[in-house]
């Protein structure tokens, strides 16, 4: 099997790209660059350095709760696990009171600094508890590769909807019969057990479950919703993963069904991209953009959310009006978690400021795990349904700008940049060459466009190969 | 463990490039989740209890396959996946590792961080049961399956 490692071997990072990673994290991390080395102290200024950058509230939510934190890692390691958990309930209690109504507050104007948190949803829970919690999580994802997508087995459970860390134990001195085409839910706590084996020390103190995405129609399993670890005997308070909210399902009367996309989600965009453009007026904020996608709100949300937030990641117009966009139940927010893609295009009044929306496009992926093929999608559009998709963009000229420049300003457009290498003689390595269609030529939304990226002064072909083989 | 910025991006970079382009097949964002996880690393590395280098090279590549099971989920993942065999002369492969790879990337994606830590990394089952945090009987049947897998193609190369 050295073939694997021969292979692999040839996968290695540029020394150019090294050096810029190193740079990156000098400029961020001083105090582990060279051999300097400062004492402790760099470690909380630098972490308000990295806030104050990216000027954002909610990259900064760790601290906040802090001192919560802080107290309940502090309490867990002197009296233990249940003082810590009190804590807990102390904060779920303060959660509580905040006025549950709220959501149905008309939604115009109120641009979202939070994500949405649920009656006693712990977002920052203690990290072990996260850890295991995601644990969890995968435990669920492999037994459910292993029982379901591969057999082609559906999953019967029962009245509970859910598998326990109850029925996980009983699993164990159950006798579990197998029937073709089905998979019992003690036969999925079984699986879970098997993929956690090993492990159960770390999770003998927690009560946990597991819900899942059911079908449109609440019959059959499509996908693991969360995972929870509660946090108290109660089961009042827990931490979840993936995130609470951050999962697609729509839940009724406690089943979480995949939303289903019919025509008038384009509407219902439509409205909320009218109502950002309202609000943002309203304030007194322009906007000379043409359109808005899915980059840009991922982008944005990536940067309002995530905690590996890049260094790359500038916020721009695109990403600032997509904030407005990304309220709590919203389309915007239901297309975000599903992964689909849609796009608006906007009007201007003559001073070139977003004035309304032209049109609104949206695209469904259908087949999630198919990504070996194209994705198939599904689309919409509002107004005039009739009218086939189709949306033309000029390609902008990129040659001459490096990979990274170019990728960014073909995705912004809505167009998907794929890179190839090619031995130039005349362009430095990673300067774009050229581009398939080439620039000012028409595209449509969402194709591809190849991108032509100089690997430097290629010698002949068969040399790089030769060298390497010898190896063997 | 080191927690210089040369030493760790000399030493550990190119292993994490390796898991992520592995795990995701595209070297772009190979390269981000290589800048992810050392960013992560830094960040947190004065409260990690990491003794030996073993150790750390282990932590990164668990962060790094996290990393890259986050990025199968996301949007802009499931919209440059489509594309195959662009980066066909990126790292100067010869026609039958071109086909290696082909063969690793026709894997579902469970088995390929497995069969790259078991042959490249050379880790142990149990190893790749704690890195992965898997049971080890899980990583043994697996590895099973993707050397079943695997069986034609690389016949195929030995006998050439």
């Amino acid at each position: 099997m050295s073939a694997i490692k021969n292979m692999y071997g040839k996968t290695k990072l540029s020394e150019d790209k090294k050096a810029e990673l190193k740079a990156a994290l000098g400029e961020r991390y001083p105090q582990y660059a060279e051999s300097r080395t400062y004492k402790t102290e760099g470690i909380r200024m630098n972490d308000t350095k990295i806030n104050g950058n990216s000027g954002k509230v909610k990259i900064s939510r760790k601290w906040r709760n802090g001192a919560i934190i802080a107290a309940a890692a502090a309490l867990m390691l002197t009296v233990g696990m249940k003082l810590a958990s009190e804590v807990y309930e102390k904060k779920a209690e303060r959660i509580d009171v905040s006025p549950a109504g709220q959501v149905e507050d008309s939604r115009e104007g109120q641009v979202k600094e939070e994500y949405p948190s649920q009656e006693g949803y712990i977002e920052d829970a203690d990290e072990t508890i996260r850890g295991n919690v995601k644990t969890i999580y995968n435990a669920a994802y492999e037994a459910y590769y292993e029982m379901l997508d591969d057999t082609g087995n559906e999953l019967v459970l029962g009245e509970e909807k859910m598998i326990t860390s109850e029925m996980v134990r009983q699993s164990r001195n159950a006798d579990i019969v197998h029937e073709d085409g089905k998979c019992s839910a003690l036969e999925f706590a079984a699986a879970m057990d098997r993929n956690l084996g090993g492990l159960d020390e770390y999770f003998a103190d927690y009560d946990y479950a597991v819900d899942f995405i059911f079908d449109e129609s609440g019959t059959k399993v499509v996908d693991i919703n969360y995972a929870y670890i509660y946090l108290d005997s109660a089961h009042k308070s827990f931490c979840t993963y993936p995130e609470y909210g951050h999962n697609g399902g729509i839940t009724e009367n406690g089943i979480t069904k995949r939303f289903s996309y019919e025509s008038s989600c384009a509407k219902k965009l439509y409205e909320e991209a009218e109502e950002a453009i309202k609000y943002y007026n309203e304030n007194g904020e322009k906007f000379t953009i043409d359109d808005v996608n899915m980059t840009a709100v991922d982008k944005e949300y990536l940067y309002m959310t995530d905690d590996y937030v890049r260094a790359d990641i500038e916020e721009n117009d695109k990403m600032r009006f997509a904030k407005a966009l990304l309220n709590d139940g919203s389309m915007t927010s239901q297309l975000q978690k599903d992964g689909n893609n849609f796009v608006i295009k906007f009007t201007h009044d003559s001073n070139g400021n977003v004035n309304g929306v032209e049109k609104v496009y949206i695209e469904v992926f259908t087949d999630k795990n198919d990504y070996t093929n194209n994705p198939k999608t599904e689309r919409y559009v509002y107004p005039d349904e009739n009218k086939p998709y189709e949306m033309t963009v000029i390609v902008p000229d990129v040659t001459g700008k490096e990979y990274h420049e170019a990728f960014d300003e073909l995705e912004l457009l809505g167009l998907f940049p794929a890179p190839r290498k090619q031995y130039s003689n005349t362009v430095p390595e990673g300067i774009v060459i050229s581009t398939e269609p080439e620039a000012g030529k028409e595209s449509v939304l969402g194709r591809y466009v190849t991108v032509y990226v100089s690997n430097g002064q290629g010698e002949t072909s068969g040399e790089t190969a030769e060298s390497d083989t010898a190896e063997e | 463990m080191t927690m210089n910025i040369e030493d760790v991006v000399d030493n550990y970079a190119d292993h994490i490039y390796r898991a992520a382009y592995a795990y995701l097949g595209d070297t772009h964002e190979a390269e981000d989740v290589v800048s992810d996880v050392l960013m992560k690393y830094f960040s947190v590395c004065e409260d990690l209890d990491i003794d030996t280098s073993e150790h750390l090279k282990a932590w990164l590549l668990r962060t790094a396959i996290n990393r890259c099971k986050d990025i199968r989920k996301s949007f802009r993942w499931k919209r440059t996946a489509a594309l195959e065999d662009v980066h066909k002369t990126e790292f100067g492969w010869t026609e039958a590792e071109l086909d290696v790879k082909r063969a690793v990337d026709n894997l579902p994606e469970k088995y390929r961080p497995i069969v790259y830590l078991y042959y490249y990394e050379e880790y142990k089952t149990e190893e790749i049961a704690r890195i992965l945090s898997l049971p080890k009987g899980t990583v043994v049947s697996r590895l099973k399956r993707a050397r079943d897998r695997l069986r034609d193609v690389l016949s195929d190369y030995r006998e050439e």
